[in-house]
């Protein structure tokens, strides 16, 4: 911009003795009220202030946050009130805080009068010097390192303009002025700690612009007017060990000491009375100023009022000595020789969780695949664990939660399990699947929830969502354990076909002794359901594949497994126990393979009914602790009748177990699949 | 892997060559029989026949029969007794002490093995349950009578590990088995020759000491000192 006036110069002055300030505005420190009634909020703040005082502090927001402060100073001229700052905060679960802070209002304006004046004979005209700091923004992050310690980062965007009038007088003798901006902008960067010693004692330390960035620096001709950035580390402590009382006391490298405290009356609905002092301890502990406020907690809203005052107002009324601008700058305009007394109010709402987290989910880990047919052990053998820490400063007693939605019909809850304070613990997650799991045809992905509470009511603290792979309900994990989960004796299919069969042959079994007659019924039940067994297929052509019982019977064939699974459903409707005798052969795994034996309920004594070869059974006690002999069937040969089967289920048990050791070594597992009575 | 297991492995690697060598039978007197696997029947034996391991022999009265195993050992089977071919090998001190522990797992109740929770049955059982058996009171069959003489041919040759596993074997399947006593000390007295002083003194301290002979007694309150002297 340039202005060029053609005229007789009559008197060129220049007047700098004083200047005014003008918006006087604190980037830092005097954005929210509760900080600077309490003049010492290094530990005890709470809320989106903790930017400014100590970011460390964001960890103890509460979900979302968001304030407004606006101010009023009795110096200013206009009366007007200020919008000073908002902010928006987000705690996050783990313990992480982020927020950001737009301060519209955070701006301090000198001017300096009448850098020269041009005079003729028509009109006197008056060039100032305007100079301006101001935040623009500033974000933070905080993050819980463990229960007590919260570490923080924050970055102010400041910058400054120099307004300046320059002139010039041409070859005519012509003055010519011009208005020239410099400005300039820098990033200063802080870090927080804040440390809950215990219920009562905090400590806190912030290093205030531990660096800066320059992004654009002011040109050399102004540089006498530059934000002074010098780093600075204040410690404070706080102890609220006083019932409704809270006392704290900061002191930092510039030798400024701020001590003030806080009386809650509950009586009052949550009213907060507080005040502070502003020391100067660099000239023997003097006074500078003093904040006294309130605050009102009117859930989700909550208000804050503070008034700072003075004890000295020169300097500090809107016009100062240019001299004592020069002499000491402006630096960590906290508190210059320029601040005036001000009232704030400052308003924010919390959002989302109504209090603080006590405990925090670390991880989940969520240990197999859910595969429908195993419904029941997933209520009773933990699918996977939450590892949860207690956050907090006392002993709790933290109940951990899993459940997926449409597959659950309620949340499944651990038992309560203490935690001292930091305390990390791993906490089994169980599931009570509802019927719809067993309708899940193939593989989907759902979502599961993990919730830890550690209060009695019925908030949570943490949250975590974590995905669950559900297989279709004919899915196996090859996992013979699992095998038993497709045995289905109470299936009314199962039951027709045992009754309808016992019915048809009830002669044949009555014409046995009495304690045969399980293992007559085996038999007979054996070959009538080989009798109507249309095919039997390869079994590794559908290896994690089981058919239920049902199915086979529907479809008159199945492979091994299925017939097994179907036979021992068959013989427990019957009351007659089973086993399955999983074999990995070590040196040739691919030829694993299942077959069966079930319990005759002959006790071992008299085994010798059954054959007269001992190596055609197995004796093994049964439930009741008595010796039975066991009879072997391989399944994968039914189509040959039992005796068959029986002979080819002895020969591989022999030669499996007694002769190779099998079970020893641990390639061949027994499974049982005990009948209900 | 430790050392033990490294001898376990090593040793059942030995074992399971030894129990699938074949038994060439070299002479026979009397009426030897061969029941194969699992078949039910027995068969003749002649001279010449080669046997598996998973055979077992009989020997009627007035028999016997001399088998050559690998074609190196002879042994000869006296009369009255029945033998599995498979228990003809030795067993290390391990593989016997991991077969008794298979032999004692094995026999757990089925549901005590389930490492699952158990669901407790709401079902009530109303009347008396069904007894498995109908009282039956039989003596044991003479098969039996012939496995244990086989076991005292095991004790004999030096095959104490498998005498030890088929004399507790039958003696548990049968409770009554005529020669108890005999057996009982020829477990113990095989679990000494294994050096298995702890198992042997576990064997001795539960045979009952009622019923026996004034001179048996004093052979077992022998044997129990001496072990515990060892022990101490």
């Amino acid at each position: 911009m340039e202005l060029a006036q053609r005229t007789r110069i009559l008197l060129v002055s220049v007047s700098a003795m004083t200047l005014m300030v003008v918006h006087p505005g604190y980037p830092q420190h005097l954005s929210s009220s509760r900080p600077i009634a309490l003049a010492a909020s290094t530990v005890f703040i709470d809320d989106l202030s903790s930017i400014d005082w100590n970011a460390a502090a964001m960890t103890n927001i509460k979900d979302w946050q968001v304030s407004f402060t606006n101010f009023y100073s009795p110096a200013r001229s206009d009366h007007a009130l200020t919008f000073q700052a908002a902010g928006i905060g987000k705690r996050f679960a783990g313990g992480h805080a982020a927020a950001f802070k737009f301060s519209p209002g955070a701006t301090l304006e000198f001017v300096v009068p009448s850098v020269f004046t041009l005079e003729d004979s028509s009109q006197s005209l008056e060039f100032d010097k305007k100079i301006s700091y101001r935040e623009q923004a500033a974000i933070a992050f905080a993050f819980r390192m463990r229960g007590d310690v919260s570490l923080g980062l924050d970055v102010h965007l400041l910058d400054e303009t120099v307004t300046d009038t320059k002139y010039t007088l041409d070859s005519n003798s012509t003055i010519r002025t011009s208005i020239v901006d410099y400005s300039g902008n820098t990033s200063t960067v802080g870090l927080g700690l804040l440390w809950l010693v215990d219920e009562s004692w905090r400590l806190g330390a912030a290093a205030e612009n531990l660096f800066s960035l320059t992004e654009t620096p002011l040109d050399e001709s102004v540089i006498q007017y530059d934000l002074l950035t010098p780093s600075l580390l204040r410690l404070g402590v706080g102890y609220a060990g006083l019932k409704n009382v809270l006392i704290a006391i900061d002191g930092d490298t510039k030798r400024q000491v701020r001590c003030g405290g806080e009386l809650s009356l509950p009586a009052l609905s949550s009213l907060q009375l507080r005040g502070g002092v502003y020391l100067d301890a660099s000239s023997g502990m003097v006074a500078d100023a003093l904040g006294c406020g309130a605050g009102i907690d009117l859930e989700p809203l909550h208000f804050d009022l503070s008034y700072l005052a003075f004890l000295s107002q020169e300097n500090r009324r809107g016009d100062a000595s240019i001299g004592a601008f020069l002499q000491s700058g402006v630096s960590n305009i906290d508190f210059n020789k320029f601040t005036g007394d001000r009232i704030s109010l400052t308003a924010r709402a919390s959002f989302g969780r109504a209090r603080e987290s006590l405990a925090r989910i670390e991880h989940v880990d969520i240990a197999s695949d859910i595969f429908p047919a195993s419904q029941v052990r997933y209520a009773l053998q933990p699918i996977g664990k939450a590892r949860i820490r207690n956050v907090s400063s006392r002993r709790i007693d933290a109940v951990t939660s899993f459940y997926v939605s449409g597959l659950m019909e309620a949340p499944t809850q651990s038992q309560p399990q203490a935690l001292q304070p930091g305390e990390v613990a791993d906490v089994p997650l169980y599931a009570v699947f509802n019927d719809a799991l067993k309708r899940v045809i193939s593989m989907s992905v759902h979502e599961g929830e993990v919730y830890v509470a550690a209060a009695s009511n019925d908030d949570y603290d943490d949250h975590v969502q974590t995905r669950i792979l559900v297989h279709g309900k004919n899915d196996w994990n090859a996992d013979v354990s699992s095998l038993k989960y497709f045995v289905t004796p109470d299936d009314p299919e199962v039951l027709r076909f045992t009754r309808d069969v016992l019915s048809e042959d009830k002669a044949a079994i009555d014409s046995v002794p009495g304690f045969m007659r399980d293992f007559q019924r085996a038999k007979i039940v054996f070959n009538a359901f080989i009798k109507r067994l249309s095919y039997v297929s390869d079994p590794k052509k559908s290896q994690e594949f089981v058919q239920y019982p049902l199915e086979t019977l529907r479809l008159n064939g199945g492979d091994c497994d299925d017939l097994s699974v179907c036979y021992s459903s068959l013989l427990a409707s019957m009351g007659i126990s089973t086993s399955f005798v999983d074999v990995v052969p070590p040196d040739h795994p691919e030829q694993s393979h299942i077959y069966m034996m079930f319990n005759t309920g002959i006790d071992a004594a008299h085994a010798y009914a059954i054959s007269d070869n001992p190596k055609r059974y197995v004796i093994r006690k049964n439930e009741h602790g008595t010796e039975t002999a066991w009879i072997p069937v391989e399944t994968t040969d039914m189509k040959k009748g039992f005796d068959e089967a029986w002979m080819a289920g002895a020969k591989e048990y022999l030669e499996d177990v007694e002769l190779n050791f099998g079970i020893i070594k641990g390639w061949v597992k027994l499974v049982d699949f005990e009948a209900l009575d | 892997m430790n050392r033990i297991s490294c001898c376990v492995v090593l040793s059942l690697f030995v074992m399971l060559g030894a129990a699938n060598a074949d038994i060439k039978v070299s002479s026979v007197k009397g009426d030897v029989y061969v029941r194969h696997n699992v078949q039910e029947q027995w068969v003749r034996v002649a001279v010449g026949d080669i046997l598996k391991p998973e055979d077992s022999m009989k020997l009627e009265k007035e028999s016997s029969a001399t088998v050559l195993i690998d074609g190196t050992n002879k042994l000869t089977l006296p009369e009255l007794v029945i033998v599995d071919l498979s228990d003809l090998r030795t067993l290390s001190q391990e593989e016997l002490l991991l077969k008794l522990a298979m032999e004692r797992i094995r026999s757990v109740p089925a549901g005590q093995q389930d490492e699952e929770r158990q669901i407790p049955k709401t079902t009530t059982v109303y009347g008396k349950l069904r007894p498995s058996m109908e009282s039956l009171s039989s003596p044991p069959p003479p098969a039996a009578v012939l496995q244990l003489n086989g076991t005292h041919l095991l004790f004999e040759k030096g095959f104490y590990a498998t005498c030890v596993l088929k004399a507790k074997g039958l003696m548990r399947q049968y409770p009554d088995l005529p020669g108890r006593l005999d057996a009982l000390l020829m477990v113990a007295g095989a679990l000494e020759k294994m050096k298995l002083d702890g198992e042997a003194l576990s064997e001795y301290l539960s045979i009952p000491t009622t019923g026996i002979s004034p001179q048996q007694q004093a052979f077992i309150k022998d044997r129990i000192a001496r072990l515990m002297q060892k022990d101490e």
